[in-house]
């Protein structure tokens, strides 16, 4: 019998598509799998195991046949409360219907095993829930998976689950990506619904999706992507698919790395990483994008206030029952005067601008997710710039990207330990299946070089998004043998690649591949 | 020793009706000034009065 563990969903799928595996034996050994590693990993808050066993006797099928996925716990399951990682919610009825993107995927015939641990009520980088407990690193368990989808990381990473969805606000999704060393991909906003999901900052709001491969990122986009009269943010665009142009890679994007903010503050491992994969993929130009920081702090004031006026009254009812550490953040939001989010949101607009005048000169930028890799579980501060500062709040700090609305990807992360040493070679080659600009940097060993510290990257720029991967940075030289063995390896990256394939130009034949772009993001709001 | 970001707090918190107890005053008072100090650095950009937010409404 086949070990489904560290398959691919595209794998999963031809083998149930051809008849060489059978639905019903991928649910059932994903269920024992959970079973067995849950406990540890503590990626899971709910597991449908009812659901997955009779979905499965109908015999999907679709281009994610049998593919056993699960969802953060902010998106609604029929019959399941929808907790957003809070005690709080817990006294809600059960969802009683599935979310948009559920009903998708298992419309593509993919299978429902489970809800994922979470930040509470998503306001969160580090994946530790003061109600559930912290989901745990699978290459460490005593390190942090990121947040706030960090039940999301962890079952992809752990091998729960090849595919899972997450929610990114500020670096939800890339976070969790970047510390458990998979890929993430957060799409320009509008593209996939968010019907049928807690929300969290209305504005700035995006679901998307947790993988081991870039091909896996593809086939559950274009499952789920379209228009969603349940989503007034939703585009109505229709696109073709992306999956079938993902082999076609990085050759022709004009990519460059991110200079000035992204690389103050950014640790000696990440730095590393992000030079050894800018150097693999023969990248020497940097871009510095202008009010970086300033918009950084916009995006602050806009999350905090959005969401301190999205929760005020249950800060008024319920304020013990929230997790103490995003209570008293999201009371200070609450407080937030008008005129401050009011020029927050109009510097945004400035800043987009500025930022979509970059993409006229390159297609994608090259950063680090993280400034460091996974810190050990209920760490509180670390180190920035020489400074001890909150690590809750600070983590995400390359995140001013994300006021521009355009895609972008994750990370790998922080392969801090040797631990299960078996299930990381298996763990890799499912990585090495990566695309794009994960491809090329396959060929020139960037992952390897950059390996056992932080991260490089490996991006891929289509229609939808990038997506990226950050690895652990060297400590220490390789000697020449040890080189060339490592340049014939399969290439691991991480970092975030935002690109500029989302400019207003209409689907067209003939085109670069990144100007194969859809229209400019709806963002009426 | 009281100062602004106490005045903020206690007359917001009556203002909106949040009872916040006296052990999370430290943590948010905290939240206050981070998010005070970014919000001005934010106001001293300068915009014009026809600057328009991101959100964009179209017909």
């Amino acid at each position: 019998m086949t070990d489904f563990a560290w398959s691919s969903a595209g794998a999963i799928a031809a083998a149930v598509d051809r008849g060489a595996a059978g639905a019903g034996e991928v649910i059932d050994q994903t269920l024992q799998r959970i079973a067995h590693r849950n406990p540890l990993l503590n990626a899971f808050t709910a597991v449908t195991a009812d659901r997955a066993r009779a979905r499965a006797a109908t015999k999907p099928r679709g281009p994610l046949a049998g593919v056993p996925f699960a969802v953060k716990n902010l998106i609604d399951i029929a019959g399941v409360p929808t907790l957003a990682g809070s005690k709080i919610n817990r006294e809600r009825p059960p969802a009683n219907a599935d979310a948009t993107l559920i009903a998708r995927l298992e419309a593509a015939g993919a299978i429902l095993v489970g809800a994922l641990n979470m930040g509470e009520f998503a306001y969160d980088f580090t994946g530790e829930n003061s109600h559930d407990g912290p989901s745990r690193n699978p290459h460490d368990t005593t390190r942090m998976t990121g947040g706030s989808s960090g039940g999301s990381g962890s079952a992809v990473a752990g091998g729960l689950a090849p595919i899972a969805l997450g929610s990114d606000t500020n670096r939800s999704i890339r976070v969790p990506a970047s510390f458990c060393g998979i890929f993430g991909l957060k799409p320009t906003f509008g593209r996939l619904s968010r019907a049928g999901s807690f929300p969290f900052v209305a504005s700035l709001d995006h679901l998307g999706t947790l993988a081991r491969s870039t091909m896996d990122l593809a086939l559950a986009y274009d499952a789920m992507t379209g228009p969603d009269p349940l989503d007034p943010a939703c585009t109505d665009r229709l696109d073709p698919p992306i999956a079938p142009s993902v082999h076609r890679g990085s050759d022709g994007l004009r990519i460059a790395r991110a200079g000035g903010y992204f690389r103050i503050g950014a640790g000696p491992e990440a730095l590393t990483a992000v030079d050894n994969v800018a150097r693999a993929l023969g990248v020497s130009r940097e871009v510095e994008i202008a009010e970086a920081a300033r918009a950084r702090e916009a995006a602050y004031v806009i999350t905090t206030a959005e969401a301190g006026a999205l929760h005020l009254h249950r800060l008024r009812r319920q304020a013990r029952d929230f997790d103490p550490d995003v209570r008293d953040r999201l009371i200070a939001g609450a407080m937030v005067p008008a005129p401050w989010l009011v020029q927050a949101q109009k510097f945004r607009r400035w800043y987009r601008d500025r930022v979509l005048r970059l993409f006229d000169k390159v297609d994608a930028i090259l950063a680090s997710a993280t400034p460091c890799i996974a810190p050990p579980i209920g760490q509180r501060t670390f180190v920035l710039e020489g400074q001890e500062m909150l690590l809750r709040p600070n983590i995400g700090i390359y995140h001013p990207a994300d006021l521009v609305y355009r895609a972008a990807g994750r990370r790998r992360a922080g392969a801090a330990r040797r631990r299960h040493a078996d299930r990381r070679a298996g763990h890799r080659r499912s990585l090495a299946r990566g695309r794009g600009i994960a491809h090329r940097l396959r060929s020139r060993g960037a992952w390897d070089r950059a390996r056992s510290a932080t991260a490089g990257i490996a991006a891929r720029s289509n229609r939808t998004g990038c997506c990226s991967r950050r690895a652990g940075a060297a400590s220490r030289p390789l000697c020449a043998k040890r080189q060339r063995r490592l340049r014939q390896r399969p290439t691991r990256a991480m970092g975030s690649v935002y690109c500029g394939t989302h400019r207003g130009v209409a689907p067209q034949r003939g085109l670069d591949p990144h100007r194969r772009i859809h229209g400019e993001p709806r963002i009426d709001r | 020793m009281r100062d602004e970001l106490d005045d903020w707090l206690d007359a917001t918190a009556a203002l909106l009706g949040i009872a916040v107890a006296p052990e999370w005053r430290q943590s948010v008072r905290l939240h206050l000034r981070l998010t005070r100090d970014m919000a001005e650095r934010v106001a001293e950009f300068p915009l014009p009065d026809e600057a328009e937010p991101a959100a964009v409404f179209r017909a």
